[in-house]
Parts: structure tokens; sequence; C-alpha cells
């Protein structure tokens, strides 16, 4: 095991070694390590994961990480962010020499990447809908009260066929519906946005069901303040607005 | 749900799941360390268990580490691929 590695934080446009003069994980000092105009900030450590017994250990870690790429935002106008315990170590060459290496390969993308995120953070955007209220509707709409009017009186048989196709209508249009709202979210949202992505569903806690869409957006602090009154106008609905992050979901390719 | 653990339940899903991808040789990631994932469940769980709510299925699932748990008794050195 070797001594000669790095714990790797987040890449900055700076291009100067420096001392970012914060603690990283475990009091780690983090210090920034450049090739070219691109800067990557590190701590030095061994080629080994971070982990702990301590669950509660690991949550510290995870939120340490986070705090070196909020001081990053802070004093360089951005940060390129890595994921939790990202490590470089060294081979024929110095671990040194592998992450300058890294640095001057990937400029290109690099810049693209920094070009979209500068003077941008990442926010988390929960939003919330009363889906029963939104049933109910669905339910009082004219074509399901005439295909539930056409049932009266009829033979079972019938009935039956009528209250099946009562049901499968209800469906189309409450989930017509569901996608309308969800598009008028995502539009009016994206038009504030640098960018915007749809949160995979993999995030669905069990005691907020009725989630109506989950967004990631890059933007401008400054317009943050639109974003809620938009959400705060649009009635009928509650949002969990989260953040800022770094812009963790936006770096994933230099497009 | 209180808007803290959402926070962090994005937070976290943001630091393990995404950020940019280090084009290199040499780099060791999460999916080198199986107890990492096991100890970092247990984090979650202790949020609020969070891995009940499938916040983690990605990353275990693409780590191949969903049936390894037992795994998290041993010593994480036998999992670090030198």
């Amino acid at each position: 095991m070797s001594n000669n590695a790095f714990y790797v934080y987040g890449i900055v446009k700076f291009g100067v070694d420096l001392d970012l003069n914060e603690e990283g994980l475990t009091g780690k000092e983090v210090y920034l390590i450049s090739r070219g105009k691109f800067s990557a900030l590190v701590h030095n450590c061994i080629d080994k994961l971070y982990t702990d017994e301590s669950p509660e250990k690991i949550k510290e870690l995870i939120v340490s990480h986070n705090k070196i790429l909020d001081k990053a935002m802070a004093d360089f106008d951005g940060v390129i962010p890595l994921s939790f315990n990202t490590i470089i170590k060294k081979g024929k060459s110095s671990a040194r020499f592998n992450l300058k290496k890294w640095l001057s390969d990937d400029e290109e993308r690099l810049e693209k990447i920094w070009d979209k995120i500068k003077g941008k953070k990442e926010y988390g955007i929960r939003i919330y809908y009363d889906k029963d209220k939104l049933l109910e509707e669905t339910s009082a709409d004219r074509e399901i009260k005439k295909i539930e009017k056409n049932i009266e009186g009829k033979s079972q048989g019938l009935s039956y066929l009528l209250q099946g196709k009562a049901k499968s209508k209800k469906q189309e249009l409450f989930q017509n519906k569901v996608n309308g709202l969800k598009t008028e979210f995502y539009e009016k949202i994206k038009k504030v946005a640098e960018e915007i992505a749809i949160n995979p569903s993999r995030i669905s806690l069990e005691d907020e069901k009725d989630l109506l869409l989950g967004l990631s957006v890059l933007v401008e602090e400054k317009k943050v303040a639109q974003i809620k009154e938009f959400l705060e106008e649009k009635g009928g609905f509650s949002f969990h607005l989260a953040g800022p992050f770094a812009p963790y979901s936006f770096v994933q390719n230099g497009k | 749900m209180e808007n803290d653990k959402i926070g962090i339940v994005e937070l976290i899903d943001r630091t393990l799941n995404k950020g940019v991808i280090l084009n290199a040789d040499l780099i060791i990631t999460v999916a080198d360390v199986p107890l990492l994932a096991a100890n970092l469940k247990l984090a979650l769980a202790s949020v609020e268990t969070m891995m009940k709510y499938g916040v983690m299925n990605d990353w275990l699932s693409a780590t191949g580490l969903e049936k390894k748990e037992e795994n998290c008794l041993i010593s994480p050195e036998l999992f670090a691929k030198k």
C-alpha cells in the first residue's frame, strides 16, 4: 500500500497550485494541484478507500466531501464535482503525474463542462400533488359521466363491459392530466434554468407517494427565487427545494 | 417527511451516484470495496431506513453487491484491488 495517492474532490478552473485553507475528510489539508487551466482539489492519502464501521462516521465523510465542494464553489465561482471516494494512485508513474496527465488529457472536456456550470449551482426540486383530488376531478369528467349514465338500466353483461370502459377511460384521463401537469412544471422551470434533468425514480420515499415530479436544475443562484415564486403561485401543489449542491447531475459528459 | 431528511437523501444520492467521470487508469472507486457499500447502507439506514426506499439500488446493483452483505464482516483490505 502506497501513501502516494490523492483523494480528489473536484476540479476548478484556476491553474495555479494553492492551499485551500480548509480541512477535508478526517481533517486532511486540502490543496490544489494544477496542470494547464485546471486544478484538482485533493488531499494526500494512501491508496485505500475511506470507510468506517460507524455509519455516522461515513455520513460525516460524505458531508466533509461536500463541504470542500461548497467552499470551492464560493471561491472559484464553480466546481466540477467528483463522486465520493475517488482516489488516484501511483502506477509506474507517481499519483501526481497521473493526476496532471488526466487534467491535461481531458482539458477540452473539462473546458466544455466548466463553461456550462460556471456561476451556477444545482438544486433538487420535488413537486407533490393531491392525487385524491385529481382522481375526483377525473371522475367528474363529462365523458366519464356519459359512460356511467349509459350503464344505468343496462343488462348485467353490458353493464360490466361499460364499467370496464369507464375505468379504462378514467385511467387514461388521469394519466393525461398527470402528464400535462408534469410538462407544465418542466417547461416553466426550464425557461429559468440553464439545464434541467428529471431525476430517476430511485428516490421514491415511502411517505411521499404523491410525488408528481423530481427534478435537478442547474441555475444561477439569483434565479432560484423565480422558480420558487412560480411553484408558490401554482396552487394545489406543494414542493421541496433542496440545495444548493455542487452540479453533480450536469457534469457527466462534456456536451 | 421532514425537509432536512429529504435534503440529506438528495445530497447522498448525488455524492454517490453522480459527478464527473475521471477517465484515467489507476483510479480506485467505490466499486472496488464491498465493505464501503455495506457500511453506507447502514449510514443511510440510520438516517431513516433509506435503503428500503431504494436510494442506493442502482449503485449496489451496478457493483453487484446486493447479495454480498455478509461480506461486511470481513476486513476491507481483502476487497481492495491492488
